[in-house]
């Protein structure tokens, strides 16, 4: 079974996922959701540890962000285009564990998004009817060769 | 009666594979053990979050620290990185083969007496070209491109029988085309009586003087530890796992763990008016190899799904979606570079830490290889290309060049990553030089052998598959040849039948 994560990290994973993944022209769909469950699903591969740590991790974004903007906000707390200019920031930070923490949290959002069924068909993306029509192509023309 | 195998082999990928065949087919008694649960054809699925997270050492989320961080990864699986990797087979490079045979003083690594291992383990895997309707558009546009700059260009000979172009290979094989050895060597071994033990980790060697009585063993999720017996032991856990496993058992040489190399590799990727549908085709089927030689630089298109891809693309919101919106159209360019440096792995908590720092050398091939790159972008008529720069993420190919040879690289800003973790336990004349000798014996131990990718004396340049297998077979044979002596006189247990995925010991 999936452990659930966090309520706390919940809330804060999904403030962040608003500004890596959100409704587009191109996507116009918001999958926050959806992400949380995938998410979920990945974070239950690593060490109990790991998820705290991540929580810890944006609790203290989400607090450290009064003081670099000089205001009493938290990450969570701001408009979705003040969130964006300092996740850009972080991004391009040069304190290394910031970057992995921005790089995990990309990580997160889009492997959830696209493998989402309705951005895969927005793509044309469709691995599995390409998989179905090449492997009995490949038996119709070598089968007896293969079954060899 | 306790049973006592005549060989246990850890690791079931590239080395562990073909080692344990080998040894199986002489009619020995041997176990098995893989740390990875087995994942069958029929359940590889195409949904990366799902197959990560099954074949994938720490479901894909490995770091080499170091500046910078890089990227690696690896199988944890039934057969290894090979269920997982591109196929891609290269005989070991003549010159790399020369320096062995002088660096080692043993002439049977020399290319004419190593050509008859080539041969064999080619035909146990299907070594083949691609059937020419494998390929896909962006296969095509890379060879176009190369042949319209007058590169040398090599097409690429895989282990696979009729790939049929899912490129799926880096989760797996749906109709398992590619050989693997959870495809090739594996249903061989288990047909000829070899024990499989999946999702069984091996913790460390018990040891008496020089020589080792068995491996101690645990379920993968934990839980109790037991002792398998054996005759004789070949450590195949990679890289990065058996030189841990030697530690763990009090193994003490000065070079464990020590002289990683990595091949480190970029991508970058275009961006063009014409569809290239990287998802239907081959996953690589030419490698560019104009600049191996003197430069050191091997070039490769690649493809991966969406959802892999994206994690490279730069940055994020709607102006990486509209990217993303586009990977129809895009080609993605790997350039791997040879390592002029080496990096180590570490322990921390009872686990591997490799690092790696990169030198004044590396960066001016990197920056020479991302040149290249653009240069094969342009000659494919790409319009702009996303570069692993976190400084200078897209260049429009009318400045491209100019904008790169003017920007200064910051080693912190720089994504690689690699798939080719090689020589922490690299052979050596003696003690004073490795840690195992040429045929990947244990210095100090008689019956103690490593057959991965960890043994390679010095960096290939080259994809390293098909160098483990024959490395793999040479130790074997070493241990057949030697069988009373390495084995012992009493050896005449009778094989027992195969058991997989046992999990009680
Ligand atoms: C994505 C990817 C693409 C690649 N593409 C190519 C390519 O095209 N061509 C090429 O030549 N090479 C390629 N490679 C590299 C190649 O696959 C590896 O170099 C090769 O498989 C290494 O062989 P190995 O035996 O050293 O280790 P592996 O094949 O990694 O096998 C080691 C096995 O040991 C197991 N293990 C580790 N620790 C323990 C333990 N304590 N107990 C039990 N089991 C344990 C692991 O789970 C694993 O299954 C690629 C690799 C990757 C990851």
């Amino acid at each position: 079974m999936i452990p659930v994560l966090p309520s706390l990290l919940r809330a804060l994973l999904r403030s962040f996922f608003e500004v890596l993944q959100p409704r587009s022209e191109v996507f116009p769909f918001s999958l926050e959701d959806e992400l949380l469950v995938s998410s979920e699903r990945y974070l239950a591969n690593f060490p109990r540890f790991f998820t705290w740590g991540l929580t810890l991790a944006l609790l203290g974004l989400n607090i450290a962000t009064s003081a670099l903007l000089l205001r009493p906000v938290t990450f969570r707390g701001l408009p979705l285009s003040e969130r964006e200019a300092l996740c850009q920031r972080w991004s391009a930070s040069r304190f290394m564990p910031l970057r992995e923490v921005m790089r995990l949290l990309k990580i997160l959002a889009v492997m959830g998004f696209y493998e989402h069924p309705r951005v895969m068909e927005a793509m044309g993306y469709r691995p599995d009817e390409w998989i179905a029509e090449v492997s009995r192509r490949r038996l119709e023309t070598y089968g007896e060769e293969i079954d060899r | 009666m306790i049973h006592r195998f005549d060989v246990v082999v850890v690791g079931s990928g590239a080395g562990g594979g073909a080692c344990a065949h080998a040894l199986v087919q002489a009619g020995l008694d041997v176990c098995l053990l893989e740390e990875g649960q087995r994942v069958p054809r029929q359940d590889q699925t195409t949904r990366p979050s799902e197959m990560v997270s099954k074949l994938y050492r720490g479901a894909g989320a490995t770091t080499i620290l170091g500046r910078p961080n890089i990227q690696y990864v690896e199988g944890r699986t039934v057969g290894g990185s090979t269920l997982i990797n591109g196929g891609m087979c290269w005989r070991t490079p003549e010159g790399v083969l020369q320096r062995w045979v002088e660096r080692l003083a043993d002439p049977s690594l020399a290319p004419e007496a190593m050509t008859p291992l080539f041969e064999e383990v080619e035909r146990e895997n299907g070594v083949a070209l691609q059937d020419p309707e494998s390929l896909g558009l962006d296969n095509l546009a890379f060879r176009d491109a190369a042949l319209a700059l007058g590169w040398s260009l090599r097409e690429n000979r895989r282990n696979q029988r009729h790939c049929a172009g899912t490129n799926h290979c880096i989760l797996g094989c749906p109709t398992g085309a590619k050989q693997s050895t959870l495809e090739s060597y594996i249903p061989r071994f288990e047909a000829a009586g070899g024990t499989l033990l999946a999702s069984t980790r091996a913790l460390s060697l018990q040891r008496f003087g020089g020589k080792v009585g068995g491996v101690f063993v645990t379920a993968a999720e934990g839980g109790r530890r037991s002792l398998i017996e054996a005759r004789a032991v070949v450590l195949c856990a990679g890289s990065t796992y058996t030189p841990m496993l030697l530690w763990n058992s009090g193994l003490q040489n000065p070079h464990l763990g020590r002289h990683l190399h990595l091949h480190p590799t970029l991508k970058t990727i275009g961006l063009y008016d014409r569809p290239m549908v990287m998802w239907k085709g081959v996953h690589q089927s030419h490698q560019v190899t104009e600049f191996i030689e003197k430069e050191g630089i091997l070039l490769a298109s690649g493809s991966v799904p969406p959802s892999i891809l994206a994690m490279g693309v730069p940055g994020f919101g709607r102006e990486h979606a509209e990217l993303m919106a586009q990977y129809d159209k895009m080609l993605v360019i790997g350039a791997m570079v040879e390592d002029t440096t080496t990096g180590r792995i570490r322990r921390l908590f009872g686990h591997p830490i490799p690092t790696y720092f990169l030198t004044q050398l590396d960066l001016v091939r990197i920056k020479r290889a991302l040149d290249l790159t653009l240069t094969m972008h342009r000659a494919a008529g790409a319009r702009k290309v996303l570069l692993p720069l976190h400084h200078l993420p897209v260049v429009d190919l009318d400045e491209g060049p100019s904008l790169l040879a003017a920007h200064e690289i910051d080693p912190s800003e720089i994504e690689l990553m690699t798939v080719h973790l090689m020589g922490t336990c690299r052979m050596g004349r003696d003690r004073h030089e490795g840690v195992v000798d040429s045929r990947g014996k244990v210095f100090g131990y008689g019956n103690l052998f490593v057959a991965d990718a960890s043994v390679f004396p010095t960096h290939l340049g080259v994809n390293p598959m098909e160098t483990i297998w024959v490395l793999a077979r040479r130790t074997a044979n070493r241990i057949l040849e030697h069988r009373e002596e390495i084995l012992g006189v009493g050896r005449s247990v009778p094989r027992r039948s195969s058991t997989s995925d046992k999990k009680k010991h």
